[in-house]
């Protein structure tokens, strides 16, 4: 490998790092899960016996009846407990496998946003999450012009409409939104305006933002793993952009000045 | 250990899938990024799932489908599918030429989960 060449960041094997706990975290849930369920049989199947127990007994005396009914009530008290357990696990199974999902989409995200430095590849692999991992259709991804204090999209997918030639930082629900610096979501938006606005940040400085106008489907509503995937891929989104860029533009530099340096290296003597 | 063919001109797609499909126990990956790709692997190696898109330069996944099923049947070598908006017909000309299954993008990882678990031997 040449120093030229773009290197993975290592948040890449952070998030490889929280996966695989996540993934312990989730067998550790499956196997409480087997042994919740083993112990609900045990106390249904003990539940049944007293049951039987004291349908089949003789009851010889007041006493003994009182003893079962008293065992019989335990025992029911006792599934009771399992089953809201067991619920509780079910919830927590749910939750655990919708993290581990969107912890896998943002893995994902950011191996790929990090493996390159090349601005045109960065800004390719962002369209293909937008599409494949939140389900965008139509959105377009601009980037803050510090020189003008204005918005300008580097990349339309679906019509140009949304993204005015001047969208001023503070003014309209883009703009706001970058001004803000907090995401915006407005599911019933009309068509063609946007459904959200989410900042491109770096340390809390907005750089840009993606904009979304439709969700593939016709669907109008942003799923929870959509959402978190959006507000963690900001953050990641912003600085593989700007390090390409700055990147590119120092590589571009550094050329120039090697190409000046050739120039300035003596010619052979001549024979 | 059991080998699963994804087969994707998005780099995206095919390591969210790999990612995904790797809590599966005992499953290996081979990917290509298109259908003419992935009939060399085929030709090469026993796969058991193939994952495949349908929108890929050179062969797409429908061709891709109608030349898998020339040599391995249903039951052998399933087939599973993403589609995109836009592509109901070409899902459709998919599922007629003998592909088993088909989940839709964004890709959800339990349903993904789901429709391999549900295919793989």
């Amino acid at each position: 490998m040449t120093d030229r060449e773009p290197r993975t960041f290592p948040k890449g094997e952070e998030l490889l790092d929280i996966l695989q706990r996540g993934r312990r975290f989730t067998e550790d849930l499956l196997a409480e899960n087997e042994r919740l369920r083993f112990q609900m049989v045990g106390v249904e199947s003990e539940l049944l016996k007293a049951q039987n127990a004291l349908a089949n007994a003789t009851v010889h005396s007041a006493e003994e009846a009182t003893q079962l009914r008293a065992r019989l009530e335990h025992l029911e008290k006792r599934y009771a407990e399992a089953a809201a357990e067991n619920q509780d696990f079910a919830q927590r199974y749910s939750e655990v496998s919708q993290e581990n999902e969107s912890l896998a989409n943002l893995y994902v995200a950011s191996h790929r946003l990090h493996s390159t430095l090349d601005p045109k590849e960065v800004t390719e692999i962002i369209c293909e999450i937008m599409v494949e991992l939140v389900g965008a259709e139509d959105f377009g991804i601009l980037l803050v012009d510090e020189r003008t204090n204005e918005l300008a999209p580097i990349r339309v997918e679906g019509p140009l409409q949304p993204y005015p030639p001047h969208i001023l930082i503070g003014k309209g629900v883009i703009g706001m939104a970058v001004a803000q610096g907090t995401p915006h979501y407005d599911e019933s938006a009309p068509e063609g305006a946007p459904l959200a606005v989410i900042p491109l940040q770096i340390k809390g400085h907005s750089v840009g933002a993606l904009v979304i106008v439709k969700l593939l489907h016709g669907k109008r509503r942003f799923d929870a793993i959509a959402k978190e995937l959006l507000s963690l891929l900001a953050g990641h989104a912003a600085t593989a952009l700007v390090s390409s860029r700055l990147y590119s533009s120092v590589d571009r530099k550094l050329r120039t000045i090697e190409s000046f340096l050739e120039l300035l290296k003596p010619l052979p003597a001549r024979a | 250990m059991r080998t699963v063919l994804i087969t994707d001109d998005s780099k995206t797609t095919q390591m969210l899938v790999q990612t995904t499909l790797q809590r599966l126990r005992d499953v290996q990956f081979r990917t290509a990024e298109n259908g003419r790709e992935a009939l060399t692997v085929l030709a090469r190696e026993p796969v058991d799932l193939l994952v495949t898109d349908i929108n890929m330069p050179e062969m797409d996944g429908i061709e891709l489908v109608r030349e898998v099923r020339k040599r391995h049947p249903r039951e052998k070598l399933p087939i599973l599918i993403i589609t995109a908006k836009g592509e109901e017909d070409a899902r459709g000309e998919g599922m007629a030429l003998g592909a088993n299954a088909y989940i839709l993008k964004p890709i959800s990882g339990r349903e993904l989960l789901q429709a391999a678990g549900q295919l793989l031997p």
